[in-house]
């Protein structure tokens, strides 16, 4: 967007030429995995006020490089994703003592500092604290936040910035929204006004069970070109390796009396975030140890440059990807898997309604889409000895989904 | 169709032989008489008949009794065609017994036997036959398929080629052939279809090109191009037919049919005066090139919708008011260059099968038999102009979802999924716990006017060696046990930057290569390795010399290697893996085998280290040799490194350790499946 000649000429004729401002506002939104009980189990080594002191070290060197600027921080709670900056606007009809802090108390304390980076810290610190009063101990049952809905949060208002960034634009220039303004700002995400990022502190894992909802964030992300920057804080590498990065061979065990999912979960660790910073084109950080989150700062500021620096840059990101997926019907992450080739759903096993109906060349009907398909000749039973006539017992694959919920042959990630 | 028959006696009484109208008995009547006896077709066992050279024809049917007994019926044809009507009937007889045992479910069934005709009247419908190229049997099969395909693909040839030599003893050479192909039908119908489209033939006349040598005409024409000449055109054969060898010899035929006018004219170029006369080749020039000549694509029925020549004839031609056509009028004396192009077309298309579907089927040619006003409205569709008609509603299938919000919000999600051992996950606090410590954690904060610079704990005076012991003296924070540093200290910090730098060279080397020189510089330039502590620059060299392992330098010579040696144990994988999971016993055996050749992957992965190895302890000769002869003349001393020369065991170890970790996954599972069966009692080997 540099020197731009606006096609309608005004009313004296004369042509009209408009700079846009130097400098490209950027929106920078941090999304705070603030799962209570990861961050206590990381409290030897970055207790959580450290860590968002940090955070909010590194939201004000992004307001001060220009005053253009925007941040916004959004908590990934176990129950919810909550607004921490900019406070949302209080409920229609509520009390007005429960308004705690911001408004009233500003002016007074922050002499001292710099107008927006009080407004951001208060914002932030009350909004938490309150998160974490809210919090109940029965509300701390899952090991995961809500990534996708914290994610959807940053996207919408990412959007309505840049609307609202589009609209002035539009406004001031044209002088009415009836001109100049119909061309550039109805086509929505298609015109960007700002630079946006998001960038995902993470503590916790990656909830398969939000698979979907979150690889839909991450594709409306990178369709809008915004780039999700991961900061793993809990050193994955710690409790399980990353996958080979080479995939030559499909990871697949045979478990006939072991319970697949906790392994899987166990090591699913970040993986959907790797994908998204992937798929965005952002950097994917991981702490190497949970040791290393003391330096968190250097972590911030030396590994997320803004996205225009970044062009020119090799970014420290991870070199190997996990690209695993959870399967639609258990929501389990498996490297291998079985395909619907009509709606592309993922399935850990064979989706059929009895066990005995899963053998080669049966048609098993499709659980998203219910598209009849049939099987090739894959997923057997390993036959290791030859034989002359092999019995069917109930369903080749010995144990149906119902009983335990564990295929032999279900594909499972390499460890 | 008549029934077969014939006038036979039966126990020395005089009658009839036939079948009943529904095939499904033998029917016996003496003569002018209803009938009497009959013998159901499925009854019969037998059939025999008396030689053809006896006199006497005699039919002899071996069939089964009511009670299970075989009995015996002798017919003794007596009409004076006695043999061609006892050989029709025992014929058909015969084709209908053989039917009905095939189709009785008491009687096996011999292998292989397709379906029963159980008309006989009507001749089977003849089977479309594919061509072969749709068999992928019939491709793993044809190995002069194979070797072409791989002469013209050399890296599929130097993978089968390695893999042959790989593989486990126990494959045979066709086995490995069939396993590596089975892999790649759809490569080897690609190709069979890309060979099986050859090129038509072309105008002979013009490929063939006499040359002057010496003021002699060469030619150098093959058998296989006088044939063609004289298939596209029969004016030549018959004047070779004429001329040699009694008024011309061979060469010399030859000779001067190219340079004669009529070569000129058969070929289509525009005669002139200036071409030189002869007196045999010119007689001819007139000549009607089309004799004997019939085009196999006009053989069959040309239905009157393009039959141009039957519209000619029904509306009267060029007589009935069209303008005569002066140029492709036959015995136009100037030998018009159109009709010369034309005519050579024609002969060239005259010899090539119609592909036109025309019969539904998709046979192979028309056929005059089947239904010509089928076909006829199949052509007439073909010429209808389809673009002028409406246009038609894309065909498209709706997706459906079903249960769309389930989907998203995951509620079919398996509950066992999420849990997870929470003392691993998150230590030993319970829930209630972190709450606590969270809220208190918050105690630092005041309105607005914390100070930021002491919250973050970096303070760009201390000294990082002493950095733990002022923490405490200070009282501010927490005690901790020695091992993690405190946020926001030298040490942290530099540990995370290390972490990133390191993480920025793994990157670029995957984007320029190892061989990147400013990568070098990069390394050495960025973290000066000098300015950290003993302890720590033991711990960081060894950190970076491990993140090198996996993209250290190789000479050329082992990367290749390492990557044909990929190549081929990704192919030993991938038809495992197909056989792993096939769930055929059939394939055991191969399974086996290929279990074989993993082993032997795995041990070449390291023969190719050692030998990479081998190679660095000679480069690293070399540079110490370089660096003796160097003190020799200047007396200046250096210590070429290890780390410097290119190669080693790590290297390529480092490369295939995915590979590694993938071959022993394979191994470990086909014996714990093979472990397995070994338990059950009922294996039957």
């Amino acid at each position: 967007m540099n020197l731009k000649k606006e096609s309608g000429a005004d009313i004296d004729g004369s042509e009209h030429y408009h700079t846009e401002k130097d400098q490209i506002p950027s929106l920078l939104t941090v999304i705070l995995d603030t799962n209570p009980r990861a961050w206590a189990a990381l409290s030897r080594t970055l207790p959580q006020d450290k860590a968002v002191a940090n955070i909010l070290a590194f939201l004000n060197i992004h307001l001060s490089y220009s005053s253009l600027h925007q941040v916004a921080v959004i908590a990934s709670h176990p129950t919810c994703a909550k607004w921490l900056y900019p406070s949302p606007p209080p409920p229609p009809g509520s009390d007005v003592e429960m308004r705690d802090g911001p408004p009233s108390s500003r002016k007074a304390d922050t002499a001292n500092k710099y107008d927006i980076f009080s407004q951001v810290e208060i914002a932030v610190i009350s909004s938490l604290r309150r998160l974490n009063e809210a919090s109940t101990s029965e509300d701390l049952g899952s090991t995961n936040t809500q990534m996708s809905g914290a994610l959807t949060l940053a996207l919408a208002h990412t959007n309505k910035a840049n609307t609202l960034l589009l609209a002035n634009m539009g406004g001031a220039d044209s002088g009415g929204a009836s001109g100049g303004g119909t061309g550039r700002g109805n086509s929505g995400m298609a015109m960007h006004a700002l630079n946006a990022r998001i960038l995902i502190i993470s503590v916790s894992d990656a909830s398969p069970s939000q698979y979907i909802a979150t690889m839909n964030s991450v594709f409306a992300a990178s369709h809008a070109k915004v780039s999700i920057d991961v900061l793993a804080l809990r050193g994955d590498t710690a409790c399980s390796r990353p996958p080979p990065a080479t995939t030559v061979a499909p990871a697949f065990t045979n478990s006939s009396n072991g319970v697949p999912a906790a392994v899987e979960a166990a090591s699913g660790r970040t993986t959907f975030l790797q994908q998204a910073a992937d798929i965005t084109g952002g950097t994917y950080l991981s702490v190497p140890n949970a040791v290393d989150a003391a330096g968190l700062l250097s972590f911030l500021m030396f590994g997320f440059a803004d996205s225009e620096t970044r062009r020119g840059l090799i970014p420290p990101t991870q070199d190997s990807v996990d690209f695993r997926a959870a399967c639609f019907c258990h929501r389990r992450v498996i490297a291998t898997g079985f395909v619907c080739s009509i709606c592309l759903s993922i399935f850990c096993s064979i989706p059929a309604e009895k066990a005995a109906d899963i053998s080669p060349g049966n048609a098993v009907e499709c659980l998203t889409c219910g598209s009849n398909l049939v099987l090739g000749f894959y997923g057997d039973k390993p036959a290791v000895i030859p034989r002359r006539k092999r019995k069917r017992k109930r369903g080749v694959n010995g144990v149906g989904r119902e009983e335990s919920g564990s295929l032999a042959g279900t594909p499972r990630p390499g460890q | 169709m008549a029934l077969p028959g014939g006038k036979v006696s039966y126990k020395k009484q005089d009658g009839f032989i036939t079948l009943s109208s529904d095939q499904n008995s033998v029917v016996w009547g003496p003569l002018g008489a209803p009938t009497s006896q009959t013998l159901a077709i499925t009854d019969i066992t037998n059939l025999q008949q008396t030689p053809a050279t006896s006199t006497k024809v005699i039919l002899k049917i071996i069939a089964k009794t009511a009670a299970g007994e075989p009995a015996n019926h002798l017919f003794h044809f007596t009409s004076p065609d006695a043999r061609a009507e006892a050989d029709a009937f025992k014929t058909i007889l015969s084709q209908l017994v053989a039917d009905a045992k095939s189709s009785d479910p008491s009687i096996p069934k011999p292998s292989g036997s397709g379906t029963p005709a159980l008309s006989v009247t009507s001749a089977p419908a003849p089977k479309p036959s594919l061509p072969k190229w749709m068999d992928d049997n019939a491709l793993k099969q044809d190995i002069e398929l194979q070797q072409s395909l791989m002469k013209k693909d050399t890296a599929l040839h130097a993978l089968y080629m390695e893999g042959r030599i790989a593989k486990a003893d126990t494959v045979s050479d066709s086995a490995w052939n069939a396993m590596f192909w089975s892999q790649r039908t759809e490569l080897l119908r690609a190709h069979a279809i890309e060979t099986e489209q050859q090129r038509g033939p072309v105008n002979i006349l013009t490929v063939v090109k006499p040359k002057t040598v010496d003021g002699e005409l060469k030619l150098n024409m093959s058998m296989e191009q006088t044939k063609q000449i004289f298939e596209q055109h029969p004016l030549v054969r018959r004047v070779f037919d004429e001329m040699v060898p009694k008024k011309l010899d061979y060469s010399t035929f030859w000779s001067r049919f190219f340079l004669s006018k009529l070569s000129k004219k058969l070929k289509g170029s525009r005669l002139t005066d200036n071409d030189t006369p002869d007196a045999i080749f010119d007689r001819y020039l007139n000549h009607d090139n089309s004799i004997g000549f019939t085009p196999r694509i006009t053989q069959g029925h040309v239905p009157h919708s393009i039959d141009i020549e039957g519209n000619e004839e029904n509306q009267g031609g060029f007589k009935g008011g069209n303008r005569p056509d002066a140029e492709m009028r036959p015995g136009r004396r100037d030998g018009g260059l159109v009709a010369a192009l034309n005519s050579i077309s024609t002969k060239i298309m005259a010899n090539v099968a119609p592909s036109d579907p025309m019969i539904p089927d998709g046979g192979s040619g028309p056929n005059p038999e089947s239904n010509a006003e089928e076909i006829d409205n199949a052509l007439q569709g073909e010429l209808m102009l389809r673009d002028l008609s409406e246009q038609q509603k894309p065909e498209s299938i709706p997706l459906t979802i079903r249960d769309q919000d389930a989907l998203v919000s995951g509620a079919n999600q398996d509950v066992n999924a999420d849990l997870e051992d929470d003392a691993m996950v998150f230590g030993s606090r319970t829930p209630q716990q972190a709450l606590d410590e969270l809220r208190n954690g918050m105690a630092d904060f005041e309105n607005g006017k914390t100070d930021m610079h002491t919250l973050i704990g970096v303070d760009d005076e201390s000294d990082s060696d002493s950095e733990g012991e002022e923490e405490t003296a200070k009282g501010t924070k927490r005690r901790r046990d020695g091992a993690s540093p405190r946020v926001g200290s030298k040490k942290a910090r530099r540990a995370a930057q290390n972490h990133i730098i390191n993480a920025i060279v793994a990157r670029r080397i995957t984007e320029y290569g190892s061989q990147d020189p400013s990568l070098v510089a990069f390394r050495t330039a960025i973290i000066p390795a000098a300015t950290l502590p003993g302890e720590e620059l033991k711990a960081e060299k060894r950190a970076r010399a491990k993140a090198q392992d996996a993209t250290a330098q190789l000479t050329p010579t082992m990367e290749q290697k390492s990557i044909q040696m990929h190549a081929t144990t990704v192919e030993f994988l991938r038809l495992f893996r197909s056989a792993f999971h096939s769930g055929d016993s059939e394939r055991a055996a191969e399974l086996e085998s290929l279990d074989q050749s993993l082993k032997r992957s795995k041990e070449r992965i390291v023969a190719i280290a050692d030998e990479a190895e081998i190679e660095r302890l000679a480069a690293f000769e070399i540079e110490k040799s370089k660096a003796r002869e160097l003190y020799k003349k200047t007396g200046q001393k250096i210590y070429p490194k290890k780390d410097g020369c290119p190669g080693g065991r790590e290297a390529v170890l480092g490369r295939f350790s995915a590979m590694l970790e993938s071959l022993g996954k394979a191994c470990a599972e086909y014996e714990n499946e093979l472990a397995k069966e070994g338990l059950r009692p009922t294996v039957e080997v």
